[in-house]
């Protein structure tokens, strides 16, 4: 036991003024400050895909596969950061078995359920049913049969049936609007309802957490698409991207303004923890909070942003602003979940000290096995753009009257 | 000797001439308290209070468990069943007292029961046994003539952070407001 709790020795010499005996130690560490930021891209990237099919914002089409297929990989590792944190992971599966239905994190399963299988899943094979069928029709081997696989041996690729695979992902999107809504909303609300800690405690906090989601899932895709076209030797396109950095700079005014009304309020109000709040955002949290958070993540941004809307730039340098913005607001968004996550636990509910949160590098809740989990995604990203490449060249091109001379032409060969 | 985890401390609260407040509690204060140190201003109240678990009415700790390992009891005592906990420490996150910890060996949510393995044998909490001045009476909020009943209609009670609405079930007699 004595053994177990050397490491909060080194702590204590740090706890300004009194906490309580049992907060020296941060209960959710660098682990929960991924799990937000990783389902903020999720819901983010999926709200910029609907654009496309339910606001018809045409110019956004290029990206629009790339932004589900991101969606994707970074939902498919959501759950790890979890897991990883818990003290009994492989006692996990209680939370679908024997769900307390007052407990916020107890729907996190059936919310990440519900999003992965009935939005993500059958949008994206909607969208590529007809595609699917064309790979598997023009491929041969293994390939051919795992395309025929993932596209559920469905071959009818009439007018008829692409109607209906496009009915019906606009009914998915739909539904999958308010869905988005929900997964990220929700674990705003994880942190918003917990009443014993005011840093956290705020009926703003899921809506916060949206805007803030949409920000990040904006840019990564803007980042993704602006890496990816160079390398495969293809031009950007103008209108996508301008019109990318338009909903991103959006987003962020009504983020950035949510921010504010909840900073007011909160100074406003003036409520007994203000002097704890005031010391923390002041000290300990005022590089992360002030500088990363809202100078770098934030205020230069938008500056950049708005310096290519309101002057005429050649396209050479707005593709720089809009790159260098994409990258601070991932920072910053980052520095948004640190300073939730974090910064709500450093301060004591006595309200009469502050604790302090020393990240390990080794370990499970260390630094490097959250690097790993946030290169994961992009790995999976990877995988996926080759199994289902999202460019419009890639799209089944193959008429069926070519597939036909090709079978024939095959069993030509055969005599 | 350090143990770092707490299902029971204690406070030691001294109030100065200009109003300042300074709280400690080296260790739990389970090898008592040190002089504090030197200092030119002049102590006008000081007092020691016990911290334990509040076993509320209203317990947050029970409404955010994912699994509902932690519980509350049908004689009104909050219990964590570390069989179904699974060491999410939301519970701990929601207590505004301080009152709950994960087990370094178990890695499951801890706290004070009131001794429950004493309570259902009959016996009264350890604490409330061992005080040597009789600072802690245990007994049922709903019982007339109770030792309990009778203190707490002779003594102004408080309870902590009244505000959260958690309804406390340990009251504390003639409560300085300086104590949250």
């Amino acid at each position: 036991m004595e053994e177990i709790v050397r490491h909060l020795t080194p702590l204590l010499q740090e706890v300004t003024g009194y906490i309580y005996p049992n907060e020296i130690e941060l209960h959710w560490s660098l682990l929960i400050v991924i799990y937000p930021y990783i389902t903020g891209l999720v819901a983010g990237a999926f709200i910029l895909a609907s654009l496309v099919k339910v606001f018809n914002v045409k110019e956004l089409q290029p990206v629009y596969r790339i932004a589900l297929l991101t969606a994707l990989a970074f939902m498919l590792v959501a759950t790890l950061p979890l897991l990883a944190h818990l003290g009994h992971p492989e006692k996990s599966f209680e939370i679908f078995l024997t769900p307390n239905m007052t407990s916020a994190m107890a729907m996190f399963g059936f919310v990440y359920a519900w999003y992965l299988m009935a939005v993500l899943f059958l949008e994206i094979w909607f969208d590529y049913r007809k595609d699917l069928v064309l790979w598997a029709n023009a491929s041969t081997g293994i390939k051919r049969w795992f395309y025929r696989l993932i596209s559920l041996y469905s071959n009818d690729i009439s007018d008829k049936a692409v109607a209906f695979d496009n009915k019906a992902e606009k009914v998915v999107t739909i539904l999958g609007i308010p869905s988005a809504f929900l997964l990220h909303g929700y674990v705003g609300f994880i942190f918003g309802s917990v009443k014993a800690n005011p840093w956290w405690s705020s009926v703003l906090m899921p809506i916060v957490f949206l805007f803030s989601a949409i920000v990040s899932g904006i840019a990564l895709v803007l980042l993704i698409y602006m890496i990816i076209t160079p390398f495969r030797s293809k031009q950007l396109d103008k209108a996508c991207i301008d019109k990318l950095t338009s909903f991103l700079f959006y987003a962020m005014i009504v983020d950035f303004s949510l921010e504010i009304l909840d900073f007011i309020h909160r100074i406003y109000e003036s409520e007994e923890s203000i002097h704890i709040l005031a010391q923390l955002v002041s000290g300990k949290l005022f590089f992360s909070l002030i500088v990363v958070q809202v100078l770098i993540g934030m205020v230069i941004p938008l500056l950049f942003i708005a310096v290519t809307k309101l002057f005429k730039t050649p396209f050479e340098l707005r593709k720089i602003l809009y790159f260098f913005s994409a990258i601070l607001i991932q920072v910053g968004i980052f520095a948004t979940r640190w300073n939730v996550v974090i910064g709500g636990q450093l301060f004591s509910k006595s309200f009469r000290g502050l604790t302090v949160y020393k990240m390990t590098l080794l370990g499970i809740e260390g630094l490097l096995v959250s690097i790993a989990i946030m290169l994961l995604p992009l790995v999976i990203l990877y995988i996926l753009f080759n199994i289902l490449p999202p460019w419009r060249e890639a799209h089944g091109t193959l008429s069926k009257r070519h597939i036909v001379h090709r079978s024939f032409a095959r069993r030509l060969s055969r005599h | 000797m350090s143990y770092n985890f707490f299902r029971s401390w204690i406070e030691r609260y001294r109030i100065y001439e200009d109003g300042s407040c300074k709280v400690d509690s080296s260790n739990g204060a389970i090898e008592g308290f040190k002089p504090g140190p030197e200092t030119d201003k002049q102590i006008i109240r000081s007092f020691f209070v016990p911290k334990i678990c509040n076993q509320c009415d209203n317990p947050p700790c029970v409404q955010v468990c994912p699994v509902g390992a932690t519980y509350k009891s049908p004689d009104g005592i909050v219990l964590v069943d570390s069989d179904y906990c699974i060491g999410c420490r939301y519970c701990i996150q929601a207590c505004p007292y301080g009152a709950r910890f994960l087990h370094p060996e178990t890695r499951t949510a801890e706290k004070c029961t009131f001794c429950y393995h004493r309570l259902v044998k009959g016996l009264i909490p350890a604490c409330v046994e061992v005080c040597p001045t009789q600072a802690r009476i245990f007994g049922e909020v709903n019982k007339k003539a109770s030792t309990l009943v009778r203190f707490m209609r002779m003594n102004k009670i408080g309870i902590l952070k009244p505000a959260l609405n958690t309804e406390p079930k340990v009251y504390y007699a003639n409560l300085d407001m300086e104590v949250n």
